[in-house]
């Protein structure tokens, strides 16, 4: 190419590359319009529809009883304390005042992992850790301490290898058995209505002396009898005592000075007493049917 | 604890009825669940006399009996158990009693015999297996006691008797037999207990001359002691201890072995009988079981 031709030929290179760069542009724009129309026209929102539903939980019917539990007690000045699901032999049974040939553990099939760790039995189990612990300078111990439990029981009805239990505690200088009556009459009034009555009838745990079992006045039918209390009147609901000296003992607490009571609740048996529950296994087999029938509000 | 309220009414007073006393307890000191009563739902079961027996004519297992049930004329009664036999005292359903599971007796043919009521197992009218004796599993339960055909045997079997289930807790070993019972019923009332104590009855030789006993560890045993009976006849104890025992959910089985269970259930101290004659060199010994030591027990079941 000459050097006269060159200018030329760029001038109209130039030229025909600003036509085609302008040419793709309008095309591009073009087709992004078509894309934008076309979307504009297959998403438009008719806000007078109903919106997709979003499926919510609800709060398990064990877990509901022991939220309301927690609340009653809170309110009366108790702390919550969680315990080990895995607990060793000392917490579950030795510092309870059950030794290791003790005929009470007899009363409780262990699962044992290994010599000294076992699944708690019981969640009397946190009382000697908490025992041990608390600093009574500071004023008296007062707690509850829900949780799962473990035995090595057979499923049925009744027996459940997995369950609850919420176990309460009041120690301090001057505590009497009656400040355990009233205690457990302000729950049973606040769980089963405000005219129930309670009785207290002799029994045995190792780790309180005195011991009782709790019944409550049948909330069907008042005390006349029926197929709820087996036309008796009355409900065992739960067992409790007067912490036992060597409880105390064993968590260095000087048992001339401190006492107390203890009481274990299972909100197992009390979501089956109070809504008519005849399974226990019912709450542990994930049928959402069964469990949407506590659903709470909001 | 299956506690009878016919046996425990002969250790204490008691003011109250088995249901009330149950109640009592239960606040008192001791939980009892449940009174049952064997006779619950059955009525019309008598005590016969099996005056003749022939094969049926159309079985080769089943007999007719002639059964005297204290009534004017003997009663015919179609029996396929294959222990039965003439002379026998027996248990009879009468036409339109009830027995065991509500089942309800008629009258009828068996294979074209009349049968005019049904003589029955312990089984039959309400007893469980576990109690009833073994030696009249296979056929009818035989009374070893002449009693007057007629006669109710629902009273003869103790199954009017009301039976209180305390609920022992591990606490109240003391009340793991009839005399620590009646000690509680007794204090919830305040009457005091009266047992009547036999005394011992003893030709003044010394056990040492049968027998001799070590105890290889004290901490073990602290206190082992033995007595030796002579004169022994094994058999069938007599009713009024079958009845005890199975009122108290024991199976009786021979007079020696349940006069053992007896005590155990009168005193809450278990306690054994050896054959003399099995006892090898004169020797009893008492110690813990070394490692993997096998034992072969007297119903000839082997453990380690
Ligand atoms: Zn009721």
């Amino acid at each position: 190419m000459s050097p006269e031709e060159r200018p030329q030929v760029g001038e109209f290179a130039n030229k025909v590359r600003d036509d085609l760069k302008a040419a793709i542009e309008k095309q591009r724009a073009d087709i992004e319009q078509e894309i934008m129309a076309h979307k504009i026209a297959s998403e438009t929102v008719d806000v007078t529809l109903p919106g997709t539903p979003v499926r919510r939980g609800t709060a398990h019917v064990i877990e509901q009883i022991i939220d309301d539990l927690e609340d009653l007690f809170m309110g009366m000045g108790y702390q919550v304390v969680d315990g080990y699901e895995v607990e060793e032999d000392k917490y579950n049974f030795e510092k309870l005042n059950i030794p290791p040939d003790h005929p009470a553990r007899d009363m409780q099939d262990t699962f044992y992992l290994g010599h000294d760790l076992l699944m708690r039995t019981q969640t009397s189990a946190v009382q000697a850790r908490t025992l041990e612990s608390h600093d009574f300078s500071q004023g008296p111990l007062k707690e509850i301490s829900p949780g799962r439990v473990y035995r090595r029981d057979t499923d049925d009805a009744t027996h459940s290898h997995q369950f609850h239990q919420m176990e309460g505690l009041v120690v301090d200088k001057h505590i009497t058995m009656a400040d355990l009556k009233g205690t457990l009459l302000a729950m049973a009034r606040h769980v089963f209505g405000a005219d129930r009555e309670i009785r207290l009838r002799p029994s045995y745990f190792p780790f309180t002396e005195p011991s009782v079992e709790v019944d409550i006045s049948c909330f069907r039918c008042g005390g006349k009898g029926c197929a709820v209390c087996k036309y008796s009147g009355w409900i065992e609901v739960l067992g409790a005592g007067m912490v036992h000296p060597n409880v105390l003992k064993s968590a260095g607490v000087d048992s001339s000075v401190y006492g107390g009571f203890a009481f274990g609740v299972g909100p197992d048996r009390l979501a089956m007493l109070k809504y008519g529950v005849d399974d226990i296994r019912s709450f542990y087999t994930d049928d959402v049917r069964f469990l949407h029938q506590f659903k709470t509000e909001g | 604890m299956d506690v009878s309220y016919d046996w425990l009414t002969e250790l204490v007073d008691v003011p109250v009825g088995p249901e009330e006393l149950a109640d009592k307890v239960s606040r008192t000191g001791i939980e009892v669940p449940s009174v049952t009563r064997r006779d619950e739902g059955k009525k019309k079961i008598v005590v016969g006399h099996i005056e003749s027996i022939r094969m049926h004519p159309n079985s080769d297992h089943m007999h007719i009996c002639m059964v005297d049930t204290g009534e004017d004329e003997l009663r015919q009664i179609v029996c396929g158990a294959p222990n039965v036999a003439a002379g026998q005292t027996v248990i009879v359903a009468l036409p339109g009693a009830r027995i065991a599971n509500n089942q309800k007796i008629k009258r009828g043919k068996l294979r074209g015999e009349v049968s005019d009521g049904m003589i029955c197992a312990l089984q039959e009218i309400g007893f469980s297996d576990s109690v009833a004796p073994k030696k009249y599993a296979d056929g009818i339960y035989v009374l070893n006691e002449d009693i007057k055909p007629g006669t109710d045997a629902m009273a003869v079997l103790g199954m009017h008797d009301a039976v209180l289930d305390f609920d022992i807790t591990p606490n109240r070993a003391d009340a793991l037999g009839m005399r620590g019972v009646a000690w509680e019923v007794g204090a919830t009332y305040g009457n005091k207990p009266h047992f009547d104590d036999q005394p011992v009855v003893d030709d003044g030789q010394p056990v040492g001359d049968y027998l001799q006993v070590s105890v290889d560890d004290p901490d073990d045993a602290p206190s082992y002691n033995l007595r030796v009976v002579t004169g022994v006849h094994v058999q069938d104890s007599p009713l009024w201890l079958q009845r005890r025992l199975w009122n108290a959910g024991i199976r009786p089985l021979n007079n020696i072995v349940d006069i053992t269970n007896y005590i155990m259930l009168y005193f809450g101290q278990p306690m054994h009988a050896f054959d003399y004659d099995k006892v090898g060199n004169g020797t009893v010994r008492v110690r813990r079981a070394t490692d993997g030591e096998a034992l072969t027990t007297w119903t000839g079941r082997t453990g380690h």
